[in-house]
């Protein structure tokens, strides 16, 4: 585990407590840190980054953006992880695919996280591909006895082969299956059980695949097993009236904010991350727009009391 | 270009035909690797949902797998749901070649580009992990299928620029140390190019129309004409520099191994050459356009 300390020293991003919330507080059983309100690095944002080391929390990168790279993507990821904690977030590591696991990329994925000194490292409960193709998407597993049985043996051999406990992140999905014999929830629930794995919950995605298949998302939080959460992520999504597009552009919406207040309580405190991927405002205020979630955590607070 | 985890937003209202509404749906039973198989197939078309179902039954040899078969309605059609995968699929392998060819995109004009674009992707899906380098053939594949000579060009500038932002670092050749030397020594030095470092020989003067898009001046006609390009990385900065026939023709000698002397005599004894030379030579070194 990454020791927080040999971090360069800087003021704090985000309060560390706040209306008798203890924002720092984690809940996760492996006793991962709560790093505070962070934001995804992007491209658009390297030079604000850079000039003056602003008090952000902790950054997420997309594991594959530095991956067949040897020059200025490595470079600004080797300077952003000396000021800041880097948590890897990865799009291809496609768990649940028939397609045997690309090795290759989990050996990099592995120097890479030893390199940025990652805390955790997360992917998706999804497939990316199949015939040696990668559709660059997150596509949906159906919910299936032989998807679970295949996604167990896979997260087992990709935690033998990183040496570290997996994270997965629920996606936000577009479309279940006629096969399906299982909600996500008790999908991932499962999972977790039978590997060890953990979560990083999307409330996003929780909210967005909610409205896409009509399901509650109390029944979904019902179903979480809460230790086992590290992370959450928020974002802004298209919503189209029918259904909802998780385009990651926009503020976060208040239902998201108030599943990530409740989650965060259930889950006894819990790294928060905003994803901002298009349409990206400056630096300044993408870290606005993820502090909003101090608020929400602290009503989450008083209307649990 | 870089990844995210994002899903591309529908650009206009999406009408697919709706599919037969069929009554309750029973579980057709696809094993998970023939399910993947009949979903990529239908998502990667690039036809139409149509077209894709009809292609994904056969590879799965199901006629019963159609979409309304396999996936759940609730209260939006099937074809709607799968033509968001289908059009993500597509409009993020199109916003990567956009995003690595802007100056190609500006050229050609939106549409044609998407036009072209849409062909390359069906040509060469990505199989990496990373979009890092999904554009590489896209230069040839301009020149080859869409006969854009003068796009391709341009490409070909644009794709050297984004190889030299992923290259790797590298000492640069000193200064200093050059100044130590004495002429015979000067004559045999040889230089090895930094890693970012590209010379381009194209037939169309594409640095003329990308240098006038940036600035925002006015572009000039896509027109024929050789030119040489030297692409190369300062520390983080990328530069352009325009070069003439006789300083690329030293370049490229300099490049290939030959000394200093030989590339310096090759380029036969034109009048004040020598200080020209060393001029050059100078600027390309400090720029750490070649490494030990
Ligand atoms: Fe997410």
């Amino acid at each position: 585990m990454v020791k927080i300390t040999e971090i360069t020293s800087r003021s704090a991003g985000s309060p560390v407590t706040t209306s008798g919330v203890d924002l720092r507080t984690a809940g996760n059983r492996w006793h991962l840190p709560n790093l505070g309100i962070g934001l995804g690095l992007r491209t658009p944002h390297y030079l604000a980054i850079q000039a003056d080391w602003p008090a952000i929390d902790w950054f997420e990168v997309i594991s594959e953006n530095y991956m067949d790279t040897a020059g200025r993507p490595l470079a600004v990821l080797d300077r952003v992880a000396a000021h800041y904690p880097v948590v890897l977030h990865g799009v291809s590591m496609s768990i649940g695919s028939t397609d045997p696991l690309n090795r290759d990329y989990l050996s990099q994925l592995k120097t890479l996280a030893t390199r940025v000194r990652a805390p955790w490292l997360s992917d998706h409960l999804c497939w990316t591909g199949v015939a040696g193709t990668n559709a660059h998407d997150l596509l949906p597993m159906p919910l299936t006895e032989e998807s679970m049985e295949h996604c167990t043996t896979r997260v087992k051999q990709v935690q033998d082969i990183l040496e570290r406990t997996l994270f997965l992140e629920n996606p936000s999905t577009y479309a279940a299956f006629t096969d399906q014999t299982m909600t996500e929830w008790e999908f991932l629930g499962r999972l977790c059980e039978a590997t060890g794995c953990g979560l990083m919950l999307d409330v996003n995605n929780i909210y967005v695949s909610s409205r896409n298949h009509g399901f509650d998302p109390q029944d979904y939080l019902d179903g979480v097993p809460w230790d086992r959460v590290v992370q959450f992520h928020v974002a802004g999504h298209d919503d189209l009236g029918t259904h909802c597009i998780d385009t990651h552009i926009g503020p976060v919406v208040d239902p998201v904010w108030a599943l990530l207040g409740e989650a965060w309580h259930r889950a006894g405190g819990a790294s928060v991350l905003l994803e901002w991927d298009a349409e990206i405002p400056d630096l300044a205020t993408t870290h606005r727009e993820a502090l909003k979630a101090v608020e929400a955590i602290t009503a989450a607070r008083s209307e649990a009391s | 270009m870089e990844r995210a985890s994002a899903t591309p937003a529908p650009q206009s209202p999406q009408s697919p035909q709706p599919t037969a509404a069929t009554p309750a749906a029973a579980p057709v039973g696809l094993r998970l690797a023939d399910f993947q198989r009949w979903f990529q197939t239908i998502i990667t078309n690039p036809d139409g949902l149509g077209p894709g179902a009809a292609a994904a039954r056969a590879a799965v040899g199901r006629d019963d797998a159609s979409i309304a078969a396999v996936v759940t309605r609730g209260h939006l059609d099937p074809a709607v749901r799968m033509e968001v995968y289908r059009n993500a699929y597509h409009l993020r392998l199109i916003e990567c070649l956009a995003d690595d060819f802007p100056a190609v995109q500006e050229l050609l004009g939106k549409d044609r580009f998407t036009r072209i674009a849409r062909a390359y992707i069906t040509a060469f899906p990505s199989r990496q992990p990373n979009l890092n380098r999904y554009s590489i053939r896209f230069p040839d594949f301009l020149a080859a299928e869409s006969r854009q000579a003068f796009a391709a060009d341009l490409a070909r500038l644009e794709w050297a620029m984004i190889e030299a932002i992923h290259a790797a670092p590298a000492e640069p050749f000193d200064l200093a140390a050059l100044q130590t030397l004495d002429p015979d020594q000067w004559a045999e030095l040889r230089l090895r190019p930094a890693p970012a470092s590209r010379l381009l020989d194209l037939a169309h003067p594409a640095n003329a129309w990308f240098q006038a898009w940036r600035a925002g001046q006015p572009l000039p006609p896509a027109r024929k004409g050789r030119s040489f390009v030297l692409v190369y990385r300062a520390g983080e900065r990328l530069w352009r520099m325009d070069l003439t026939p006789l300083t690329a023709d030293l370049l490229r000698r300099l490049f290939a191994g030959e000394t200093l002397g030989a590339a310096i005599s090759a380029l036969g004894d034109a009048p004040d050459l020598a200080p020209r030379v060393i001029r050059w030579f100078r600027e390309w070194v400090a720029g750490g356009v070649f490494t030990r």
